[in-house]
């Protein structure tokens, strides 16, 4: 009964001065929506972040050529340029070296590729069955290249998603088509997903072919031009990196180390960074959050502090005419609240479109912590309610006179 | 003191019981002692005129009187009730019921009507709910001669007319006494006129009514006048009905 004469008679201060009750429930509103926003913007851009990184694989090994030439006095040529890898290096280092996942052999080129009278030039990549998993791309649409296929020499390929748009445009489906590699007709049997640029490479300008197809059909050479090793778990990474190594140098008959034919590389470093990065991540989203609290919080203070100590005559009015402190209190306790939460939630809807937006401009995936929300929410309707009450409670503690005289 | 309005030989009550009121404002060496040992005694149904310079204490007087502030030493009886030792909750209820105070800033509610407005003091009377009150606030802003009005916004109505609703919220919950602070002060001299008649029909009806001014003709239409200087009364006088004599009169007092 009581509760409800209070409540119309906070609702009735709010509708009396609307330009107030708006510019202060704006005022919450911008605090809230701005932590929503920065925190949801941050670990978007993280997760973004992480992500490509995770992508690049952190339990890779890549054994690739050394350099050509040198070991007789001969000119030493660029690295990669040996020929020096093989099939057979690949499946001893599978058969051979234990804590190995899976063993990727690789044999890339550029080629022309023809169909209809679209016409690119592309790299062209010999891979097994296994590549899907090793270098964790898939694809989208379609089958990858399948064992049968490495035995039958079959003429399939599988597309990135760029070489679908310049030789197909959007209209047509590659999918059973047939295109020409260096004049050689093969059937497009899958699609890739995108995979966008990674170092200098676009990944998804690259056609995929079985391993021997590549070898025996496209390049004439049964050399391949890089193993990817998954290693089993990331803490035998350097283990198996140095089994590869010794194993290699056996094989090619090499006693001095220096003198390999190839490298392997460790991809430990970039699980180091991968780390780092995420912790100094994790430390600038806490400082976005609390700076983003603050400021909002101060906001939400500021607008409260002034737009009731304003109303200190007012407070002086209704004391003297008969109001005590309790009425006073609820009348401000029920209007900030009203105005805090009414605030908060337009807050919460303009942060999550601002950074639903933003995720869409930074093509980054949009991330909502829950927790974040409940924070900003909760931390605003407190300051938004202790700071609409503070001045309240203290005008009503004052004599009627000294409210109504206070300027 | 003695008393010598004729009013006293009635068989009267006494509403008013001031003794050795002081009020002293600030501490140490900045205090400033606003009253310095009032006492005063009013009967129900008088009309009394509080006349004194600027700081001569009778805006602090009338405060004290009207329970919005609370004195620094002495004792106040109204209608037998010590305020000194009211807490919080029953000052509220007698500056509610017993009470009505009108300003000389009018002091209403912005952006409220003036049925709104005379209506305020009721939200907070625990007696009845607030919409029972509401025909009772019309007739009374019809009493005051703005029945046409009552749905003004106070930013639409002249300062006599917001000063017509403030009296008529002061009489909303019915009081014994009405405590005015240089209602005509911010006025025009028709206007100060026309609530000056308000008070003196209510006064005819019964009402207990206290105020203060600075213009000896308004002073003049109250039925007893009390002169104030540096803090203490230096008289006390029943007036002879020749309120007519209006403009001839010197003012006593500048401020």
């Amino acid at each position: 009964m009581n509760l409800l004469i209070h409540i119309q008679t906070a609702l009735r201060g709010i509708v009396t001065n609307k330009l107030r009750a708006a510019l202060t429930m704006l005022g919450v509103a911008i605090g809230v929506g701005a932590v929503i926003a920065m925190i949801s913007v941050g670990s978007g851009a993280t997760s973004s972040v992480t992500s490509r990184i995770q992508s690049l694989g952190t339990n890779l090994l890549t054994v690739s050529p050394g350099a050509a030439g040198g070991l007789f006095g001969g000119a030493r040529q660029a690295a990669g340029t040996a020929r020096s890898l093989t099939l057979e290096d690949a499946e001893a280092i599978k058969r051979e070296i234990p804590g190995i996942a899976a063993v990727s052999p690789e044999a890339a080129g550029n080629a022309q590729v023809v169909f209809k009278d679209s016409n690119v030039n592309t790299r062209i990549y010999g891979v097994t069955p296994v590549y899907e998993n090793v270098h964790n791309f898939h694809v989208e649409f379609g089958d990858f290249i399948r064992d049968q296929d490495l035995r039958s020499l079959s003429r399939v390929a599988v597309l990135g998603k760029q070489v679908v748009a310049d030789l197909f445009g959007s209209g047509e489906s590659p999918i059973g088509q047939t295109i020409k590699i260096n004049n050689i007709p093969f059937r497009v049997v899958g699609i890739m997903e995108t995979k966008g640029q990674s170092g200098f490479a676009n990944l998804d300008d690259m056609i995929f072919v079985p391993l021997s197809t590549a070898q025996k059909r496209i390049f004439g050479d049964m050399a391949l031009s890089s193993i990817s090793i998954q290693v089993a778990s990331d803490n035998q990474m350097d283990t198996v990196s140095s089994l590869v190594t010794s194993l290699l140098l056996v094989r090619h008959r090499i006693s001095d180390p220096n003198n390999a034919d190839f490298r392997v590389m460790n991809q430990a470093e970039l699980l180091s960074t991968m780390s780092s990065v995420s912790q100094t991540f994790t430390l600038f989203l806490g400082g976005i959050a609390a700076v983003s609290l603050l400021v909002g919080g101060i906001g939400i203070m500021n607008i409260m502090l002034v737009s009731v100590t304003e109303r200190t005559r007012e407070i002086g009015l209704r004391k003297a005419v008969g109001a005590r402190q309790s009425d006073i209190l609820w009348q401000f306790l029920i209007e900030s609240l009203t105005l805090s939460l009414a605030g908060g939630a337009i807050g919460m809807l303009i942060g999550v479109a601002g950074a639903y937006a933003m995720s869409v401009v930074g093509s980054w995936p949009f991330v909502l912590s829950p927790n974040s929300v409940v924070l900003a929410f909760v931390f605003s309707s407190l300051v938004g309610v202790f700071f609409g009450l503070y001045p309240a409670w203290r005008a009503s503690l004052l004599s009627p006179i000294e409210a109504l005289r206070y300027e | 003191m003695v008393d010598l309005s004729p009013a006293t030989f009635d068989a009267r009550r006494t509403i008013i019981q001031a003794d050795g009121l002081r009020k002293v404002y600030g501490e140490g060496d900045a205090a400033v002692e606003a009253l310095r040992g009032v006492s005063l005694s009013v009967d129900e149904g008088e009309f009394v005129a509080i006349m004194g310079p600027s700081g001569s204490g009778k805006s602090t007087l009338l405060n004290l009187l009207g329970c919005l502030d609370k004195p620094t030493s002495g004792k106040y009886l109204l209608r037998g009730i010590e305020v000194n030792e009211l807490d919080d909750v029953e000052l509220a209820r007698l500056r509610n019921e017993q009470i009505g105070f009108v300003f000389q800033q009018f002091n209403l509610l912005p952006r409220t009507s003036a049925l709104e407005n005379v209506l305020l003091p009721t939200r907070y009377n625990r007696k009845r709910p607030h919409g029972a009150y509401r025909e009772r606030a019309i007739r009374l802003l019809e009493d005051v001669g703005l029945g046409g009005r009552i749905l003004s916004h106070p930013n639409q109505l002249s300062g006599g007319m917001q000063q017509r609703v403030a009296i008529a919220r002061a009489l909303i919950n019915d009081p014994d006494i009405l405590f005015a602070d240089e209602p005509t002060g911010n006025l025009d001299t028709k206007s100060g006129d026309e609530i000056m008649a308000i008070f003196k029909r209510l006064n005819e009806q019964g009402k207990t009514i206290i105020l203060i001014t600075h213009e000896q003709y308004i002073a003049n239409q109250a039925k007893r006048t009390i002169h104030m200087r540096d803090g203490v009364i230096i008289s006390d006088t029943p007036n002879h009905g020749d309120d007519n004599a209006r403009d001839e009169r010197v003012e006593e007092v500048q401020s």
